[in-house]
């Protein structure tokens, strides 16, 4: 595979790109641009959302169900708008880090139901994508989304819930076998009276419990700033996270020499993600790492759209394709968020995601299906042109062999004997570029690229 | 001859199109499997149902008779008058009607107080113990119910000797060689495994693309006995399921059962049982979904006398903890009752009415391993020796007859 390709899948989210600069240069580029940051004009502020909750409760059941209806379609809108942000971003590794950010301090939109608070906290990892994972922490904790998803607006004093306290030290920060379970219901007591407020959230003062309380060593009335400043002084703090990028960037079976590099490295640059991302990709030859992880479900469909040439996400599809794989966003399936490697696929999955590929080349079928699919969302354009596949080729290709070498190059991450073979049954040696039945061949080659194992993996 | 759908089609339809089924139709059981199931010794099946995220074990087998089960519980305790009484001590959640009656009928035994020692707290650090069968310090990349099926293989073709009906495959039916497959909709993955491309069963020399490969071949080989199970149960008129995921990935499972597929081993899930807060409705709905589910699913079964073959067995990772957390709900805790249906269990409760007194940090104390319960499934039920699954030493528990 083109080593661009290999780095573009890492970075990105599959789509080509080959650019005059070197790789690493490009990558530094995108590292350093200031995060853009946008609000979608559907999305509510927080002042419209307090106002429709608090008219909700005078409202009979059916209207409040229709009040929530109303909402969820802001989410399913919401959806749309992220996934075409990762298809369309000038700056993938934006876009990847955030759903990197939403996957490590999850929250669902399935409990928290409010379309607002989600893209809040979405435009806080995006804001954070090369921030700081300490201070990303410690605004998380006062995310209303979370503070909603993990029960925390009904911690308070003298009757703890544990349910944040505990996925603060187990899931974001330190891990399993590095607290203890006082450190739990500490850590609840001190999170206790933490609740929603328009913007973020704030101690609310009659739930507060100001007796002192003993964490990780740290002894005081504590609070949640103190909390994170007791984590974020054990010893353990960046392991999990280095693992965790690791894995996301790089393989999904990182050794454990590397992980405890680059967790030093990130402690000692005060926990900022920038530098360590860049150490990772200036240190680490990628290309020996082409084949270590399992595509997940968004590479999977954002690069065969890119492959055949969609100028836009059949919208409606894609979420109900991401949904039946296990990675609807907005809505991971538990705190733990997604497990990624060998879990994105199953039996089922396999043949599904086949499936998929066999309906984007059906070419007819697929611009009645898109059509279908989009005909209720208003931010999509009627234009079926977007969606009828196409794969081009560059005039270097001569050949049967050309072509296959071309393509494969771009889609494939290692073509073995058998796979070859294949290829060569479907262009055969007499392949004309010029002939008018070569942009069928060329779709079939493609078809059957897309619906291999190999593609399977990046 | 007509088949059995175009029977129904033309005795069923009326002159105004009305379609009605005739009486004596109605009649008879509404499985046909009594037509196959003269086929002498069938193997037993084991059907696990894993519920997802801590269930209150002691809000939904209640230990109503004791006054510390209302003085602890405060307003999360049931009200003695709607509990479902199983015995002088113990009775069912309003929501379990369904386990109830199934209990009623001899078929449903109650382990109590299952758990394991140093029990852990954390949702994926206990649910990979009891998925994996290790204890507290152990970290083992094989579920209990893969190796049984690694034990008992012999042919590592045999693909569908487990089957994982669910959105996502579990770490319970992984074994070393691969002989589950995971899937949600039979019917979908039988129309879609048509447009796949063949895939050699080769090795190669990245773990990953073998995975795949692995995937793959398991799916084509499974999906001709799949086809085969859901046409010979295209014209059968089941039972009616309820309206819920569990009782669709029920409902399918019965299916296939009934079409013969050679699976010894289905998993599913169902999840939203951690209840943090508010916890009164949530668990209502949660447990009244899986009373439905499970009792269509046994009433399907019953009525196409396979309950005795089949075993059907609930857990969740952990119970939760004794005293309410004050959000109107409850955080997580430690041991809770595992359920044991069909598979000629006794119908009895074994174990001890749970001890609100001498708690373990608060939560319910263990009185059982859930190894224990695995052994005894896999020694009575699966016929396997439990130590060729790494379950050695655990007592077998007087659950069947």
């Amino acid at each position: 595979m083109d080593a661009w390709q290999i780095y573009m899948l890492r970075i990105g989210f599959g789509r080509s790109l080959k650019n005059k600069q070197s790789i690493q240069s490009y990558i530094n580029d995108l590292l350093n641009n200031p995060v853009k940051t946008d609000k979608p004009d559907f999305i509510l502020s927080h002042e419209e959302v307090f106002d429709i909750l608090q008219k909700r409760k005078g409202l009979t059941k059916e209207e409040k169900m229709a009040s929530q209806q109303e909402d969820r379609k802001r989410l399913r809108k919401l959806q749309a708008w992220w996934i075409n942000r990762m298809y369309t971003a000038e700056n993938p590794l934006q876009e990847k880090m955030t759903l990197f950010w939403h996957n490590h301090f999850v929250s669902s939109y399935l409990k928290v139901n409010i379309s607002s608070y989600m893209f809040t906290q979405n435009n806080l990892f995006r804001k954070y994508a090369f921030g700081n994972f300490k201070e990303l922490t410690r605004e998380i904790l006062y995310d209303n989304a979370m503070l909603i998803y993990l029960d925390n607006k009904q911690n308070k004093a003298g009757s703890p819930n544990e349910n944040l306290s505990r996925e603060l030290l187990e899931l974001f920060t330190l891990g399993i076998g590095n607290y203890s379970e006082t450190d739990v219901k500490e850590g609840a007591r001190a999170l206790a009276g933490l609740s929603e407020h328009i913007g973020k959230g704030q101690y609310v003062p009659r739930k507060e419990d100001n007796n002192t309380k003993i964490y990780l060593g740290m002894k005081g009335n504590l609070k949640v700033d103190d909390l994170v400043d007791a984590i974020f002084n054990h010893p353990k703090v960046s392991d999990r996270i280095t693992e965790k990028l690791l894995r996301y960037f790089i393989s999904d079976t990182p050794d454990q020499s590397m992980i405890d590099t680059y967790s030093k490295y990130l402690k000692e640059h005060n926990f900022e993600i920038k530098p360590l991302l860049k150490k990772i990709f200036s240190d680490i030859d990628i290309k020996k790492y082409n084949g270590s992880k399992i595509k997940d479900p968004l590479i999977f469909s954002l690069q065969s759209f890119d492959t055949v040439e969609f100028k836009k996400i059949p919208v409606r599809k894609t979420l109900a394709f991401l949904k039946n794989q296990g990675m609807d966003v907005f809505m991971p399936p538990n705190v733990k968020g997604w497990d990624g490697g060998h879990a994105w696929l199953d039996s089922g999955k396999l043949i599904a995601r086949n499936a998929a590929i066999n309906q984007l080349f059906n070419s007819q079928a697929s611009q009645k299906q898109a059509k279908m699919m989009n005909q209720n969302d208003d931010d999509i354009p009627d234009d079926m042109n977007d969606f009828v596949p196409h794969v081009s080729w560059s005039n270097k290709c001569k050949t049967n062999l050309d072509i296959i070498e071309e393509l494969s190059d771009k889609l494939i991450f290692e073509v073995d004997n058998a796979m070859e073979k294949d290829m060569e049954d479907i262009v055969k040696y007499d392949f004309d570029p010029a002939s008018p039945a070569a942009r069928d061949t060329v779709n079939q080659l493609v078809r059957y690229m897309l619906k291999s194992p190999q593609y399977q993996i990046l | 001859m007509k088949n059995r759908r175009e029977f129904i089609k033309v005795t069923g339809t009326t002159i105004g199109g009305l379609v009605m089924i005739p009486q004596f139709l109605k009649a008879v059981p509404l499985s046909r499997y009594e037509l196959y199931s003269g086929k002498e010794n069938l193997e037993n099946i084991l059907v696990v149902i894993q519920l997802s995220g801590g269930n209150d074990g002691l809000n939904t087998f209640i230990p109503y008779a004791d006054e510390a089960y209302y003085a602890i519980r405060g307003s999360l305790a049931i009200p003695k008058d709607q509990i479902l009484k199983a015995d002088s001590n113990m009775g069912w959640h309003p929501a379990m009607q369904g386990f109830s009656e199934i209990m009623q009928d001899g078929n449903l035994s109650v382990i109590q107080n299952v758990g394991y020692p140093n029990p852990d707290r954390s949702h994926f650090r206990s649910m990979e113990i009891w998925q994996t069968a290790s204890g507290i310090d152990e970290y083992w990349n094989t579920g209990w119910l893969g190796r049984y099926l690694d034990a008992s293989c012999k042919n590592k073709t045999d693909v569908l000797k487990g089957l994982n009906i669910d959105s996502v495959d579990s770490l319970a039916m992984q074994g070393n060689e691969l002989h589950g497959i995971a899937l949600q909709n039979p019917d979908l993955f039988e129309r879609q495994i048509k447009g796949m491309n063949p895939i050699p069963n080769v090795v190669s020399e990245n773990p990953n693309l073998d995975y795949v490969r692995k995937l793959a071949v398991s799916a084509f080989e499974g999906s001709d006995q799949i086809k085969v199970a859901i046409e010979k149960t295209a014209s059968y008129k089941t039972l009616v399921y309820p309206e819920s995921q569990l009782a669709k990935n029920l409902s399918w499972i019965s299916r296939l059962i009934k079409g013969d597929l050679e699976s010894k081993v289905y998993y599913t899930s169902f999840g939203g049982f951690d209840t943090h807060a508010n916890q009164l409705n949530t668990h209502y709905t949660k447990l009244e979904q899986v009373s439905l589910a499970v009792k269509a699913f046994y009433d399907d079964l019953k009525s196409s006398g396979l309950n005795n073959r089949v075993t059907v067995m609930i857990f969740s990772e952990f119970g939760r903890r004794v005293t309410p957390n004050g959000s109107n709900g409850t955080d997580h805790g430690k041991a809770a009752p595992m359920f044991i249906i069909g598979g000629n269990n006794t119908g009895k409760i074994i174990g001890n009415t749970p001890d609100l007194i001498n708690l373990n940090q608060g939560d319910l104390q263990f009185e059982y391993d859930f190894r224990s319960v695995y052994s005894t499934v896999i020694k009575q039920k699966l016929n396997t020796d439990p130590t060729l699954v790494q379950l050695s030493d655990f007592k077998i528990l007087p659950i069947f007859n």
